[in-house]
């Protein structure tokens, strides 16, 4: 009974990456009628923090390390996704508070450190009164959770951004993300290439650190909570390339000020797909990008999830040219717990995604990150 | 205690002290006293409705004098309350009918292993009483007959062994040859005679006929619910 | 002398006397063991399928969601109406603190489309519909896994690998999900009709036949409940697009998503929701003027669970006390067998006191005896039960259709608690029919003081042969009328005291029946003797002149079975009348019409006003009458709020006055816009009368309204508020009709009217006046189709009682009998006798029963009927039906000794002495 429900999951998980039209030139749509990202996108703000359901696939994803007063140490996760549906011709019984044509998933994760305990989540809900993203600015909603950008905005496109989220019964968090350093744009010319496809792209905006305050809610008590946070906001019409199985990503925020971004597409092969890109976020917010062929990514050891069978790294070294001084770095991104799985029970698509140490070539601890590894429990391939 | 003419008799038994009994104002026993002791037969006679039946009734304890006592080995029977005669009746008594009261459902061998049933008898033994039994009233051969299978003097002889199983001190027998031919009744008598010489017990034995007097050692006369006279036989 | 003088009787006694005699004694004689076991087993069979079939009958009344759900934590209606979707934003933001799934559901009822233009109302079963978000029941998959899969199987393409044509798949998936044809039925109603996934199946829903397409089966999972055959499931806004309900919802659902303290979370979100519930954020009722009302009921599953068994109590509770009447009866009946058995076995019994068993010990051998044949008598009925449970829960089923909910029970399940107390109840009735017989067993002298004549006649038990306190407890009775029912809860009565009059004169009359059986016996004798020299008639009336106790308790039985069934048939007939008087006045108009789904009273089908507009304006429509209803959630329990044109109502519904109206200003739309009319089970169910007030809550908010008067109406149980229908529409705001009644102007052609509006709306159902009230009056009958077997089977329990008294008789006289053969009487003339005997104890039994059923009839209408649902009747003392079943009686009676006579007859002569 599982795979099947697997299959349906991934069917309407991942109709998008097969209906691009195969073809040479940029499409400015899908077979579907989905946008393609196109370079030289102008982003209007707060506009563009908000939904663009043009687009297939939207994310607006968060992860952060949180500190409690007392030096108790959390590791979270606060996903939003937002997935159009398939376009078909007879009209349907959908409503405005019960609609059809997007689903809203959403994935909530927690981690004790000090207890290794992992709570997480995951919804899914139909577009109406449920769950919605706005398209005139941030605001968007998956039951109780929401991420809702304050007003008012300022000419940056910058203003602090509430979030709630929690795990079932277990956990409640409402926290005030306060974005330090300015909105990234990663990619060239607007747009974040993943494969060879010219489809396989997205608009991809990131808030690379991102002051967290608030209270957290864990067995009946409250506490109050200090912290840091990454946020991407991604909006495409496909992910993956035809040959790519799934993809590493992960982000690094240096105690030095500067944060490291760095994803590698991973092909059937076993290759890494050219299309892999890193990034540095300068102190100012300056981005300077490098492809496959400038930055180093191994992986060290294994760990298999009991639930899932699947074999994640346990630990990922990444190397790369600092371009401040031109010095070559040894990054090693080390999982503060093992378990930090999010196991697909309603998307049907496992993947790790937790929070880590940077330690540098001496074992330093130079930074924190937050590693997601996607396709080690089945190939992504078709699916995004 | 024992009396120095213990050594010599054997102990009382029965003891009916004054016994008076009447029924709506008709008197029917008028101070009736005597003995009886262990292994003696006693025959009560007299014309009928001269009270014998009703003595006989009194001394079994199914009815009550209203006047006098009877006590049965010391014990007397007016302190006794309904289960505690019962349990006398079950346990030291055993009576013949006339009618010989067989219980219609129960075989020949299952009439007399019932007394013992009663008195929680062990198995073993008592399917070896039952089958001794029926072997001495000569009745075995019919052991799992029904009483209606059975003859007239069958039926007496099954109802002594019945009486007899649960080896009472006092038997007490209402006219038992009176419901059966000459030759059978005196078989009965003879019967009667000597099992109760054989196991030493006590009889007390209602009857008009001579012949049934005969077996015992002593005879009591009654009329009009009084004694009226006694024979003592010295060869029963 | 060291034998102890008394000393415990060894232990084993009783089983032994069980084993040696009792046992025997039913070895030798089966034939009375096994009619005596047969008749308790029919006992207490009828007792048990009437109580099983009851708890199918309510088990079918469910919660729906629980079974996609698994249970919610709570749950909140509307006290009137639907609740409008646009509450759900509103509480998800007051409840954006709270980890607690919010789940809208939609419910009606649908059926099959009719198969022929002729076909009776209710024979089509009833769907439940529901309507419930089958995106969102994937978050409940950690409480149901099955829920994962309410999309997975898309119109029953086969699952494989991942292929390339995933895109045609998705395509196809969605195509099934949106498409609002899309329907999940139970996997029984699929295996039961051969549904597979993509099948046409189309349903009457409102007023349409909507042709539904199966899109998949109910996912399930092992070990959870079964899901019902009748349960269709849709996607949330299909369900309300055909139902007419858009934008509203019939309840919304609370589940908690699993953490710590789930209790106390409740009560907060409980809590909460009642604050809320109290809240005008449309200003609604603060605009009208009126008081607010609340806007929600906050409830819990089990509450709406048990809506079901609190609407249905009265009717189960009546229908509980009447099963037992063939228990009852069975009581006379043990008591015969076994005191019977006890002359039988004085003997036996006489020998074994002499042979020293204590009286007690054979009181507790009896007693234990009867307890032994009411346990195989209970086993054997439990049996007997289960299998008439299938049958009775279809009729039971009936009924509960017609009064109160759909049901779809037709299948009534073993439950161990209630084989228990069948048990229990079987074990007591021959414990209390057996202690008479134990003492008298017991106080049998030992043998020593038995005669020869052992065969004392029966005397009975003493009581019966006293007429005096008899008519002390027909006294009673009458006092016992003044005393009103019993209210445990608000809504629900119980009339106690009207039972204790039934129970009073029923005892009494049995008392009395022996009396006159003598007075009778000895009026007749005298010219009969004179008359005729028939040796057999003489014989047969000596006997009854004198009679025997057994003969009373003969006549008392009978007279028990004859009065409780006289008296229902009273009932009945008195029912049957007043429902065709109302029929006939109710139904005056031309055409009736409603959804063609409407086959139950809980229907939720409804006609659209866009539907009913173009019926009403057609040509030949004189006037129509647009009736629109909702259910009603009162704080003291659910009524009907109905609605119509007041002054039609008078004028074609002729409505039989409880109450009249002082004058014509309920019925004048200028001034009853604060006035309502109620039924008069409503007046007796909320204690509300003529000029009291009620408060009704609305969406507008709460509506004070004078009661005007209190009309007559047997179409339901739980009362009706009627009110002019501007002020519902103004209420409300929809005009959904639930029906519609027509009448033509003069010279229209009904049947060809009809036949139009048949063919434009084939999901309407479009009755002429003379087919609704047959309908009307045949639903009415079938209702009552389990009362007519009940009261068969009491009768028949009595007639066997009678030829078990003869029986016992002519055994008890069989030294008479052989007397007489010895005298000459041939075997034909000796069954004469015992037929004639038979007949005269018959006839004395009919004729104080048929007295007695006269003032138990009055007290099951006047008192328990109209206590109980609150509907007074017109008295039909139905002659007709006492007559047959007198005649009825007599002839089984007469049959029953007959064959005891032949019996008697060929009895083995008594052993000559």
């Amino acid at each position: 009974m599982k795979p099947r429900f697997q299959i349906w999951m991934a069917v309407i998980v991942t109709w998008a990456a097969m209906s691009v039209r195969a073809t040479a030139a940029e499409p400015v749509q899908t077979a579907e009628g989905f946008s393609v990202p196109q370079p030289g996108m102008r982003f209007r703000f707060p506009r563009d923090h908000g939904s663009h359901p043009d687009f297939a696939l939207e994310w607006w994803y968060i992860t952060g390390h949180l500190l409690e007063t007392n030096g108790v140490r959390y590791g979270f996760q606060a996903t939003f996704f937002r997935r159009a549906t398939p376009r078909t011709d007879k009209p349907g019984s959908a409503t405005e508070a019960f609609g059809d044509q997007q689903l809203h998933l959403a994935h909530m994760a927690l981690l004790e450190v000090q207890t290794g305990r992992f709570l997480h989540q995951e919804r899914i809900q139909r577009e109406g009164w449920n769950a919605s993203s706005s398209v005139e600015g941030l605001d968007v909603q998956n039951g109780n959770w929401s991420l809702r950008m304050g007003q008012p905005v300022t000419t940056k496109g910058v203003a602090p951004m509430e979030l709630r989220g929690g795990i079932r019964g277990e956990a409640a968090f409402r926290f005030r993300l306060e974005p330090v350093k300015p909105l990234v744009v990663f990619g060239t010319n607007g747009v974040s290439r993943k494969a060879a496809e010219s489809t396989a792209a997205s608009h991809y905006l990131t808030f690379s650190r991102l002051r967290v305050s608030g209270d957290l809610v864990l067995d009946g008590r409250s506490r109050a909570i200090q912290g840091e946070a990454w946020m991407d906001h991604e909006f495409s019409s496909s992910q993956l390339g035809r040959d790519q199985v799934g993809w590493d990503w992960a982000s690094l925020q240096l105690r030095d000020g500067r944060e490291v971004m760095a994803y590698r597409m991973r092909r059937s092969d076993g290759t890494t797909d050219p299309f892999s890109t890193l990034a540095w976020v300068g102190l100012e917010g300056g981005v300077t990008q490098v492809g496959a062929d400038r930055f180093g990514w191994e992986t060290e050891g294994q760990w298999r999830s009991p639930t899932t069978g699947a074999v994640y790294p346990a630990a990922v070294l990444l190397t790369t040219e600092d371009p401040a001084d031109g010095r070559r770095r040894r990054y090693r991104i080390q999982p503060l717990v093992s378990a930090q799985e999010l196991t697909g029970s309603l998307g049907g698509i496992p993947y790790w995604e937790g929070a880590c140490h940077v330690l540098d070539e001496s074992g330093q601890e130079v930074g924190q990150a937050f590693l997601e590894m996607t396709g080690y429990a089945a190939p992504l391939q078709g699916r995004l | 205690m024992t009396s120095p003419a213990s050594l010599i008799e054997p102990p009382v038994l029965l003891r009916a002290i004054g016994v008076g009994r009447s029924y709506a104002g008709r008197v029917v026993l008028r101070d009736v006293s005597f003995a009886l002791r262990a292994g003696e037969r006693l025959a009560l006679t007299g014309p009928s409705g001269s009270g014998k039946t009703t003595l006989l009734n009194c001394l079994g304890g199914v009815d009550r004098p209203d006047t006098g006592r009877i006590e049965l080995g010391g014990v007397a029977l007016d302190a006794l309350d309904g289960d505690g005669l019962a349990a006398v009746r079950r346990r030291r008594l055993g009576t013949i009918f006339q009618f010989f009261h067989l219980l219609p459902t129960l075989t020949a061998a299952e009439n007399v292993e019932l007394p013992l049933q009663l008195n929680g008898v062990p198995t073993a033994e008592r399917m070896e009483r039952v089958r001794h039994l029926l072997e001495r009233v000569q009745v075995s051969h019919r052991a799992d007959a029904r009483p209606s299978q059975l003859s007239g003097g069958e039926m007496q002889r099954v109802a002594i062994a019945r009486a007899l199983a649960h080896r009472p001190e006092l038997l007490l027998a209402d006219e038992p040859t009176g419901n059966l031919d000459s030759r059978n009744g005196a078989n009965i008598l003879q019967l009667l005679r000597e099992l109760s010489d054989e196991t030493g017990t006590a009889l007390v034995l209602v009857t008009h006929s001579p012949e049934a007097a005969a077996i015992c050692h002593r005879e009591l006369e009654l009329r009009d619910g009084q004694i009226v006279g006694e024979r003592i036989r010295n060869t029963p | 002398m060291n034998r102890p003088s008394s000393g415990s009787l060894a232990p084993g006694v009783l089983p032994l006397m069980w084993r040696r005699f009792s046992l025997r004694h039913a070895r030798q004689s089966p034939l009375q063991s096994v009619l005596l076991v047969v008749i308790l087993s029919l006992g207490v069979g009828v007792f048990f399928a009437v109580r099983l079939a009851n708890r199918a009958a309510v088990a079918s009344f469910q919660n729906f969601t629980d079974l996609i759900t698994a249970e919610s934590d709570g749950l909140i209606s509307a006290p009137s109406g639907m609740l409008p979707e646009t509450v759900l934003p509103e509480l998800r933001e007051a409840l954006r603190e709270e980890a607690v799934q919010i789940i809208p559901v939609i419910e009606t009822t649908a059926t099959a489309p009719r198969v022929s233009e002729n076909e009776a109302i209710g024979s089509r079963s009833t769907f439940q519909v529901l309507g419930i978000d089958l995106i969102a029941v994937q978050n409940l998959a950690d409480r149901r896994p099955s829920n994962r899969q309410w999309l997975a199987t898309p119109g029953g393409s086969p699952q494989g690998e991942l292929s390339g044509d995933l895109q045609v798949q998705a395509r196809r998936l969605w195509e099934s999900f949106r498409d609002p044809h899309s329907v999940f039925v139970s996997p029984r109603l699929a295996i039961r009709q051969r549904l597979v996934p993509g099948q046409e199946f189309p349903v009457v829903l409102n007023e349409r036949i909507v042709p539904l397409r199966i899109a998949g089966i109910i996912p399930t999972d092992p070990g959870q409940p079964e899901v019902p055959a009748e349960l269709l499931v849709m996607d949330l806004p299909a369900a309300q697009r055909w139902s007419g309900w858009t934008g509203r919802l019939s309840r919304i659902e609370f589940v908690l998503e699993d953490g710590p303290d789930r209790a106390g979370r409740w009560q907060r979100i409980r809590q909460n929701l009642e604050r809320l519930a109290l809240q005008d954020p449309s200003g609604a009722a603060t605009r009208t003027g009126t008081a607010s009302a609340p806007r929600w009921l906050v409830g819990s599953p089990a509450d709406r669970r048990q809506s079901g068994e609190v609407m249905t109590r009265a009717f189960r509770l009546n229908l509980t006390i009447l099963s037992m009447l063939a228990l009852v009866v069975g009581v006379y009946l043990v008591f015969q067998a076994l005191d019977g058995a006890v002359v039988r076995r004085r003997e036996e019994i006489a020998i074994l006191r002499s042979l020293g068993i204590p009286p007690r010990v054979i009181q507790r051998a009896w007693l234990g005896e009867a307890a032994l044949l009411g346990l195989l008598g209970g086993a054997v009925g439990l049996l007997l039960g289960w299998v008439g449970a299938q049958g009775a829960v279809r009729l039971v089923g009936k009924t509960v259709n017609a009064l109160y909910y759909a049901t779809s029970a037709d299948q009534a399940s073993l439950h161990l608690g209630e084989a228990f107390l069948a048990l229990v109840l079987a074990v007591l009735t021959s414990l209390i029919a057996g202690w008479l017989p134990a003492r008298a067993a017991a106080e049998t002298p030992p043998a020593q003081s038995l005669g020869r004549g052992h065969a004392t006649t029966f005397s009975g038990p003493r009581w019966l042969q006293r007429t005096g306190w008899a008519w002390i407890l027909v006294v009673l009775g009458f006092v016992l009328l003044a005393v009103p029912p019993w209210r445990p809860a608000t809504g629900f009565r119980v009339p106690i005291a009207a039972y204790g009059t039934a129970i009073c004169w029923t005892l009494a009359a049995g008392v009395l029946g022996g009396a006159f059986l003598q007075g009778f016996a000895r009026v007749l004798a005298r010219p009969a003797l004179r008359l005729s020299h028939q040796p057999v008639i003489r014989l047969a009336l000596s006997v009854v002149r004198e009679p025997t106790g057994r003969h009373r308790l003969a006549v008392a039985g009978l007279v028990c079975a004859v009065a409780m069934t006289g008296g229902m048939a009273i009932l009945v007939g008195s029912f049957d009348t007043t429902m065709r008087g109302w029929i006939e006045r109710t139904f005056q108009a031309d055409l009736f019409l409603s959804s063609d789904g409407a086959q139950s009273a809980s229907t939720e089908n409804r006609i659209s006003p866009e539907t009913w507009h173009g019926i009403a304006s057609h040509p030949a429509v004189a006037r129509a009458q647009v009736i629109q209803a909702s259910r009603l959630q009162l704080p003291e329990g659910e009524t009907m709020l109905v609605s119509s044109d007041l002054a039609f109502f008078r004028e074609y519904a002729r409505p039989a006055w409880r109450q009249a109206p002082r004058d014509d200003r309920v019925f004048d739309p200028g001034s009853n816009g604060a006035m309502a009319l109620v039924s008069e089970a409503f007046s007796e169910r909320f204690q509300k009368g003529r000029g009291d007030r009620i408060r009704v809550p609305t969406p507008v908010g709460m509506q004070d309204l004078e009661i005007a008067g209190v009309f007559s109406d047997y179409g339901n149980e739980r009362g009706s508020i009627l009110v002019d229908r501007p002020q519902f529409v103004r209420w409300f705001g929809h005009e959904l009709a639930s029906s519609l009644i027509l009448v033509l102007r003069p010279g229209s052609d009904i049947e060809g009217v009809r036949a139009e509006f048949r063919s434009r709306h084939p999901g309407l159902a479009v009755f002429t006046q003379s087919y609704l009230r047959s309908e009307a009056l045949r639903i009415f009958r079938q209702t009552f189709a389990i009362t007519y077997a009940l009261e068969l089977i009491g009768v028949t329990v009595a007639v066997a009682g009678l030829a078990f008294t003869l029986v016992s008789v002519l055994w008890e006289r069989r030294g008479d009998l052989t007397t007489l053969r010895a005298l000459g009487l041939t075997r034909f003339e000796l069954a004469a006798a015992a037929a004639i005997e038979g007949l005269v104890t018959a006839f004395s039994g009919v004729v104080t029963g048929v007295v007695a059923s006269l003032g138990l009839g009055w007290v099951l209408i006047h008192r328990v009927n109209q206590q109980t649902f609150g509907w007074t009747l017109e008295t039909d003392w139905s002659w007709d039906q006492l007559m047959v079943l007198g005649l009825m009686v007599m002839g089984a009676a007469a049959v029953a000794a007959w064959g005891a006579g032949r019996w008697g007859s060929r009895l083995p002569a008594e052993r000559e002495e």
